[in-house]
């Protein structure tokens, strides 16, 4: 296999377990010391012992471009680390249930009736790394989150969950998101997230 | 293993808050902006300038300010899809500039687009989900006629050809060159087999939200884009990028209206 057609990787360098990091998030302190093996276009890549570390641009296009080749590498679970616009202000952290499409692109991958929700047990472990109660929230995904206000009941706004658990279920994967309302604030629960992802599949 | 794509290294994260500012504290007012995709066509853009000079670099928006017969331009890129390109436009937007050209590759799409033929967008299929915050379902997504012309006039001067015509903008890549995999794959084919027909030229990933946000805007907008063949190594896709810069660059030169 060559290397990844837009992340540039070689596929050796592609683990099983995957965290997205939005473009608005700043990964510096997420990749702390981590060995870069990529940056090619939006896609600067750590590797994080048996975790890889990823930038993916920003919104749903590029996010779509990441999981599919990364996926063909062999990448099996998916978690996202992307800022959201929350309804409740108290609400800093959120693992969506579920997203409304509201995304151009999760419709050229399943009819717009197809649900987006993350994969189940990796949503509840996210929840519990994170020390978070089981809800049911559900984030509107739209593009241009700012001129598309949220459905009444929605938790909030961001530009990927939906494009990200449509894909993930369209190609076999295990992906959620966790959403952060101050995105200067995502290295408080990197660590979470990177103690989920290497945990092995039950 | 030789990478002779351009590899962006050095970038260091900034909020796309701080865009216009970082502009605005070298002292220039830039009237236009060139938007590539992949920061690594930034710099291939930026050597057809005078003194260029790097003034943001947050992967994936790369940031050059340049002079052109005399005048503050940027060249920026968006990263891929409509999302970024919003942003970063309405960043730029901040700063007065009002006039946008999309320099970038596209798939082609009706039958006898050749490999490395460059495309003028006159309009863009809205087969994606950014345009639909500015734009009712219908309305047309249209590049500015004398935007239009001038890169065509452009191409022409920097001595390539360039036709114009209808590109489509979609959100997924892999959906347009392996509709096969797609859950969808009879939507996806009924509607290339659509733009086939209609004599849409080829596929990309940022025209028709940039159309439609300047529309809203009233900013003027354009977009110049080289043929890629997506079955092409990544490294292939350079071939023949300076005819696009070269043809990206003389019509922003005429629409400054320094044009020789």
């Amino acid at each position: 296999m060559t290397r990844l057609y837009h992340l540039g990787l070689e596929p050796e360098d592609v683990p099983a377990g995957v965290l997205l990091v939005e473009a608005s998030i700043d990964p510096a302190p997420l990749a702390g010391d981590c060995h870069l093996v990529g940056a090619r276009r939006e896609y600067r890549c750590w590797r994080d012992g048996d975790v890889l570390l990823a930038t993916c641009g920003f919104g749903a296009p590029p996010l779509a471009i990441a999981v599919e080749e990364l996926a063909r590498a062999g990448a099996r679970r998916f978690v996202l680390l992307a800022p959201y616009v929350p309804a409740r202000r108290d609400r800093e952290v959120l693992v969506p249930a579920g997203a409304v499409r509201g995304d151009g692109t999760s419709a050229q991958y399943a009819p717009p009736e197809y649900p987006a929700v993350p994969a189940f047990v990796l949503a509840e472990r996210l929840r519990a790394g994170l020390g978070l109660a089981a809800e049911r929230a559900i984030v509107a995904t739209a593009d241009v989150p700012a001129g598309s206000p949220p459905p009444p009941g929605a938790a909030g706004t961001d530009r990927s969950s939906a494009c990200l658990f449509v894909v993930g279920a369209a190609r076999g994967l295990e992906a959620a998101s966790v959403l952060v309302a101050e995105p200067s604030r995502a290295a408080e629960v990197v660590d979470a997230l990177l103690t989920v992802l290497r945990e092995e599949r039950s | 293993m030789s990478r002779p794509a351009p590899e962006v290294h050095t970038s260091t994260w900034r909020s796309l808050d701080d865009l216009p500012g970082a502009v605005e504290a070298r002292g220039l007012r830039p009237r236009a902006a060139l938007l590539p995709g992949d920061p690594g066509r930034v710099d291939r853009l930026g050597e057809l300038f005078d003194g260029p000079e790097l003034v943001f670099d947050s992967t994936p928006v790369r940031v050059l300010a340049a002079r052109l017969d005399g005048q503050d331009v940027v060249v920026a890129s968006t990263g891929m899809g409509g999302p970024g390109t919003v942003l970063v436009t309405e960043a730029l937007g901040a700063l007065g500039i009002a006039l946008f050209i999309r320099v970038g590759g596209a798939g082609p799409v009706a039958e006898g687009v050749a490999n490395e033929e460059l495309l003028v967008a006159t309009a863009a299929v809205r087969q994606e989900g950014t345009s639909a915050a500015f734009c009712p379902a219908g309305w047309p997504a249209v590049a500015s006629p004398h935007v239009v012309a001038a890169l065509l006039d452009g191409a022409r001067r920097a001595g390539h050809a360039a036709r114009a015509g209808v590109l489509q903008t979609k959100d997924s890549f892999y959906g347009e060159v392996e509709p096969a995999s797609s859950a969808v794959e009879a939507e996806l084919r009924d509607r290339w087999s659509a733009w086939q027909r209609l004599g849409v030229l080829g596929s990309e990933m940022e025209a028709a939200p940039l159309f439609a946000l300047a529309m809203t805007r009233g900013w003027h907008a354009g977009a110049i884009v080289k043929v890629n063949d997506a079955s092409a190594s990544e490294e292939a896709k350079w071939s023949g990028d300076r005819d696009l810069c070269e043809a990206a660059v003389a019509g922003l030169a005429a629409l400054l209206g320094g044009a020789s």
